[in-house]
């Protein structure tokens, strides 16, 4: 078992100790073609990674299952059981004979609280199934996948022969992707997955870097960019193009039993080259001085979102 | 610092029956009381196809609630272990391999933490060889019913009425019924 594992790009790397103690509370399960492995509103309690093989995963709508996607070998399926409470959001079944790495949810909650790295993977594994929800071709029938994806309710019906219509569309598919990404972190926090990260999710049209950027994460046109939490950190911001800059930030300390799960700032009016800096962990997201001689500003949180 | 040394035990058997039988009685972790010493009472709090959530109690510290995780896979393995953070913390994995007709071998890994706070109690109780021959008892009283049960391949249904309860066959597969109102 600690072979497979090893394997498994997710686990590349740790050490032989974590190895050992993720190898002694997994096991493999094989599984014929059209079988069902998940079945949607049941309670979440594991995750698997699929060896070999392939699985499709379904929706039931109006009493008829729609096929959401196909999730195939090397990759990670329920992985949001591992952080949420919900009952399953679809149904997974074999489309062939397949082979599978089973994980408790307790056990990965456990090593994504030990080993910061983890869950910097997993969230690159959930931004991947974001992204590729994205990605769906909008056809009939996948309709009720972006839907799935964006969380939207009811069919478009455009046309795509409207510019403002197809624009209109393409700002509601990126607030879906924003709240999508709201909804992930907020959950890895509460888990109690995330605590070594501070995270700060931008809307477009601007980006986020500096030294203490740790990564970035990008959907569509929303980037997270992870922030170590372990001490004061800056993150620079930098328009580059003109539109409504959008930030919401979270970090470890905010989830406390009353506290609030994340902060939003008002959305702001930008322009290409205007520059701001976030500071953790106080929060304080500053306007610099613009060339034209506007003064730099504090601005102030718009909302705490409990 | 918490002091705690893990300990490690691995028991085999073969017992006279499928493997199938062994792994459900083995996977039936609100059955556990009935043969495993360890388990005084549990309940299944949850389960899906091949995870379960179970709340139980063990013979070594009465009236103390463990929630164990568990994964299973038909027919093959079943894996239990408490959630991390509570005293005891330990794993019990099972696994069941066909060994000839009628035959399969069992083995029972477990991996239990002793702590200074557990030790004393639990000394005795940790015993692979018991867990194993409550299971083989427990086989055998299945296996006393596939002797007697329907062997007309016609009959789909049958049910007994036996010392433990009523019991049903369904398709030469025994089940334990219980009241529902």
């Amino acid at each position: 078992m600690k072979e497979t594992i090893r394997k498994i790009e997710a686990f590349s790397g740790l050490d032989e100790k974590l190895l050992s103690k993720i190898a002694a509370t997994a096991i493999t399960c094989s599984y014929g073609a059209d079988e069902t492995i998940i079945r949607e509103g049941e309670v979440g309690i594991g995750m698997y990674f699929i060896l070999r093989g392939r699985v499709g995963v379904f929706r039931n709508y109006s009493g008829s299952d729609v096929r959401l996607g196909e999730i195939g070998a090397n990759e990670f399926v329920a992985e949001m059981a591992l952080i949420d409470e919900k009952p399953r959001s679809a149904s997974v079944v074999t489309l062939e004979e397949t082979e599978c790495v089973l994980f408790t949810r307790d056990t990965v909650r456990h090593l994504l609280e030990k080993y910061p790295s983890l869950s910097i993977r997993l969230v690159r594994v959930m931004a991947e199934r974001l992204r590729a929800a994205q990605d769906q071709p909008r056809t009939s029938a996948a309709q009720p996948a972006a839907v799935a994806a964006s969380g939207a309710s009811g069919a478009s019906g455009a046309s795509g022969e409207d510019t403002a219509a197809a624009d209109a569309q393409a700002a509601s598919m990126k607030n879906a992707i924003e709240k999508k990404m709201l909804d992930m972190f907020e959950m890895l926090y509460t888990a109690k997955a995330f605590t070594r990260f501070s995270v700060a999710i931008l809307g477009c049209p601007v980006e986020g870097s500096g030294a203490d950027a740790l990564e970035v994460i990008r959907v569509g046109d929303v980037k997270a960019v992870l922030l170590p939490a372990s001490g004061p950190v800056e993150l620079e911001i930098g328009a580059y193009g003109a539109g409504q800059f959008q930030l919401h930030v979270f970090h470890p300390a905010m989830f406390g039993d009353s506290g609030p799960r994340a902060l939003r700032f008002a959305p702001e009016p930008i322009q290409p080259d205007d520059r701001f800096t976030l500071s953790l962990p106080d929060a304080v997201l500053t306007r610099h001085a613009r060339p034209d001689a506007s003064a730099g500003q504090v601005l102030p949180v718009a909302e705490a979102l409990a | 610092m918490k002091l705690a040394f893990p300990t490690r035990r691995a028991v085999s058997r073969t017992l006279a029956c499928d493997p199938l039988l062994a792994w459900d009685i083995l996977s039936d972790y609100a059955a556990w009381p009935e043969w495993l010493p360890l388990v005084t009472q549990a309940t299944e709090r949850a389960r899906e196809k091949n995870f379960a959530l179970a709340e139980v109690e063990l013979a070594p510290f009465p009236g103390r609630k463990v929630t164990i995780e568990c994964a299973h896979a038909p027919g093959t393995r079943v894996l239990a272990k408490s959630t991390i953070g509570q005293d005891p913390e330990f794993i019990l994995d099972w696994t069941v391999a066909p060994e000839g007709a009628g035959q399969c071998r069992v083995t029972v890994k477990c991996t239990w933490v002793h702590t200074p706070a557990n030790v004393k109690a639990a000394m005795g109780a940790v015993d692979p060889n018991a867990w194993l021959n409550g299971l083989a008892a427990q086989v055998a009283s299945y296996a006393a019913d596939v002797n007697t049960g329907p062997t007309d391949p016609a009959i789909l249904l049958e049910i007994h009425e036996t010392e433990s309860g009523l019991v049903c066959w369904y398709r030469g597969r025994k089940y334990a019924m219980t009241e529902a109102s």
